[in-house]
């Protein structure tokens, strides 16, 4: 038992550090892979494309939408505007436009894509997790619940749950940049605070019946009845996003398109993902190195203990070999009975720890990706 | 059944030596060999058993020439002919009592372990009454138990020749009158030769024949 122990700790780490940092490298990569280029504010390139690609933490500094309506006009070249800003119960929100689905092959399993200003569509674990249903509502959270001019959660409705897909796309909640610009208070309805009908406001506290003041509301939400009012204030070209997601027909297009964002005076960006993905994937298989490495000097320390522990197995169980032979056992069976037990050592030892590695593979991967776009 | 002429036999780098220039044991026959250690008494049952090979002289056991087996053979004989029962009993504590019992059967693969093997299982643990041990396995069983199914093991096989070395070596005095009683009736069952190598005078009283190493001209 000690043995097989001693043989699963010594195989469990490197079977487990290889196959996860395989099934992550795959996995990021295979995502950076669909997403050729990104266009965002100057900054930290690593950032841009972990925002871009699992919508990772907000970045600071944002572009104009012009950009993206400036990169659209030319014909050849495919751009999905995405602006990231705030959740929903967590949830990232993401403002992108409906050409991302079909960008990103996303399948519907109910529903169908935002059309309206405060509908969403939400990804196949945030459904789950929340137990959403289409026509759902679902709050936005406040960014600053302190701040007397802060914004007011809006109310959106889940028009769209997504199939799953094994992605970041899972855990998002999509919606159109207006809705995000709604939330962000760039733009804003009038709802009707003047009604007779003030029932909504009748609470219950502490056993007291509190009648609320017509004129508060706790969330914004987008109705048939408003949807006309709700306006928004400036030019929306100069709206913020915080990336477009760049796809050229043609290695012509995308090299003018880079060499244009190339010298950073107009404040943009042009990044591959996949090139800014490796730097973090190098600091990763700097560590499974550290790790084989590490094990390569564990395993061999191993192997002498185990030769130790056999030769000591050896010399206990010698009278049992002896007796086996004076019945008439052939000394190459007894050699093989030997190395059949050691056999099956190993093969419990190793057997045990890939089954270990396999079980924990999805769950480690996910918390990987989760701790690396924590990293932004 | 035994038949020795001549025998001469020398450990590799070493002084000892043994030599026989005659000794026969008849079918059925039971001879005890006592003498002091050293004298060569456990060499010579390992001669007879094919597990050491003489350096000159006949060895004919069973009817066969064993001096001029070569290994292979010598196991097949061994397994075939020779029934085993060890001072210490060396049973295999993995194993339980059956699996004990039926050892041969699972370490040879000339032998065949047969609904009539188990079957044969079955009858020696009740004609030696461990019955209900079968299942238990060696370090459960007091030296009593252990003994009686060594000595099963040593049967299973029908051997015509049963090899006892000091056989009653580890048991109290109660035991080693049971035990010696179901051994030679079991050994009464047939033709079943015995060669025991005693310092217990009460095993070598119950032999038809008793050779003394200490004057029996097999030594130098």
């Amino acid at each position: 038992m000690a043995m097989i122990l001693c043989l699963f700790l010594t195989a469990v780490l490197p079977i487990t550090v290889n196959r996860l940092l395989g099934s992550f490298e795959s996995g990021i990569y295979s995502r950076a892979d669909a997403t050729p280029a990104v266009i965002g504010a100057v900054g930290s390139p690593l950032d841009l494309a972990l925002q871009s690609l699992y919508f990772s933490r907000k970045l600071e500094n944002t572009v104009p939408y012009s950009a993206a309506l400036e990169i659209a006009e030319n014909e050849n070249v495919r751009a999905i505007p995405i602006h990231i800003q705030h959740t929903a119960r967590s949830y990232p929100i993401v403002a992108t436009t409906n050409d991302y689905f079909s960008f990103r092959t996303l399948r519907f399993a109910q529903g169908r894509p935002f059309g309206i200003l405060g509908e969403c569509v939400v990804g196949a674990t945030v459904a789950k997790q929340l137990q959403l249903k289409l026509e759902d509502g679902l709050l936005s959270d406040r960014t600053d619940l302190l701040g007397l001019a802060g914004d007011y959660p809006l109310k959106l409705r889940v028009v769209g749950i997504l199939a799953a897909g094994d992605t970041a796309d899972d855990s998002a909640v999509f919606v159109d940049l207006k809705t995000q610009w709604v939330i962000q208070g760039l733009g804003h309805g009038h709802q009707d605070l003047e009604s007779d009908d003030q029932s909504d406001n009748v609470k219950r506290q502490n056993n007291r019946i509190v009648a609320l003041p017509s004129k508060v509301v706790p969330y914004t939400e987008i109705t048939p009845n408003n949807l006309a009012s709700f306006h928004f204030h400036g030019s929306l070209d100069q709206f913020p996003i915080t990336a477009i997601i760049v796809k050229a027909n043609d290695l012509k297009s995308e090299t003018i398109l880079e060499a244009k964002y190339q010298n950073q005076s107009l404040g943009l960006q042009f990044i591959r993902p996949r090139e800014a993905l490796e730097t973090l994937m190098s600091t990763l298989f700097k560590i499974r190195r550290f790790v084989n490495m590490n094990t390569t000097l564990v395993a061999f320390s191993t192997a002498l203990l185990t030769g130790l522990v056999m030769l000591l197995s050896l010399k206990l169980r010698q009278d049992e070999m002896d007796t086996m032979f004076k019945l008439g056992c052939d000394r190459k069976m007894i050699a093989t009975i030997q190395l059949t037990e050691l056999g099956v050592l190993l093969a419990i030892g190793i057997g045990l720890a890939v089954g270990f590695a396999v079980i924990f593979e999805n769950a480690a991967t996910r918390l990987l990706e989760s701790w690396i776009a924590g990293q932004s | 059944m035994i038949s020795i002429e001549a025998l001469q036999f020398q450990y590799p780098r070493s002084e000892f030596a043994i030599q026989i220039s005659a000794l026969s044991l008849s079918a059925g026959e039971r001879l005890a060999i006592v003498g002091p250690s050293g004298s060569g008494k456990t060499t010579l049952l390992k001669l007879i058993a094919g597990i050491e090979r003489p350096a000159r002289g006949r060895l004919n056991i069973c009817g066969q020439d064993v001096g001029a087996m070569n290994d292979q053979q010598r196991r097949r004989f061994r397994i075939s002919q020779i029934g085993f029962v060890f001072q210490k009993f060396e049973l295999v504590d993995y194993l339980n009592v059956r699996d004990n019992i039926a050892m041969p059967f699972l370490i040879n693969r000339s032998l065949k372990l047969t609904p009539e093997v188990k079957d044969r299982i079955g009858v020696l643990a009740e004609t030696m009454a461990i019955t209900e041990l079968l299942k238990r396995h060696p370090d459960k069983l007091s030296q009593g138990e252990k003994q009686r199914v060594a000595i099963c093991r040593s049967l299973i096989t029908s051997p015509p020749l049963i090899l006892a070395d000091e056989p009653t070596g580890n048991l109290d005095p109660a035991n080693k009158q049971i035990i010696l009683e179901l051994f030679f009736e079991q050994l009464s069952h047939g033709d079943r030769g015995l060669v025991v190598v005693t310092h217990d005078m009460s095993v070598a009283q119950r032999c038809d024949r008793v050779i003394d190493f200490s004057t029996f001209d097999s030594t130098k």
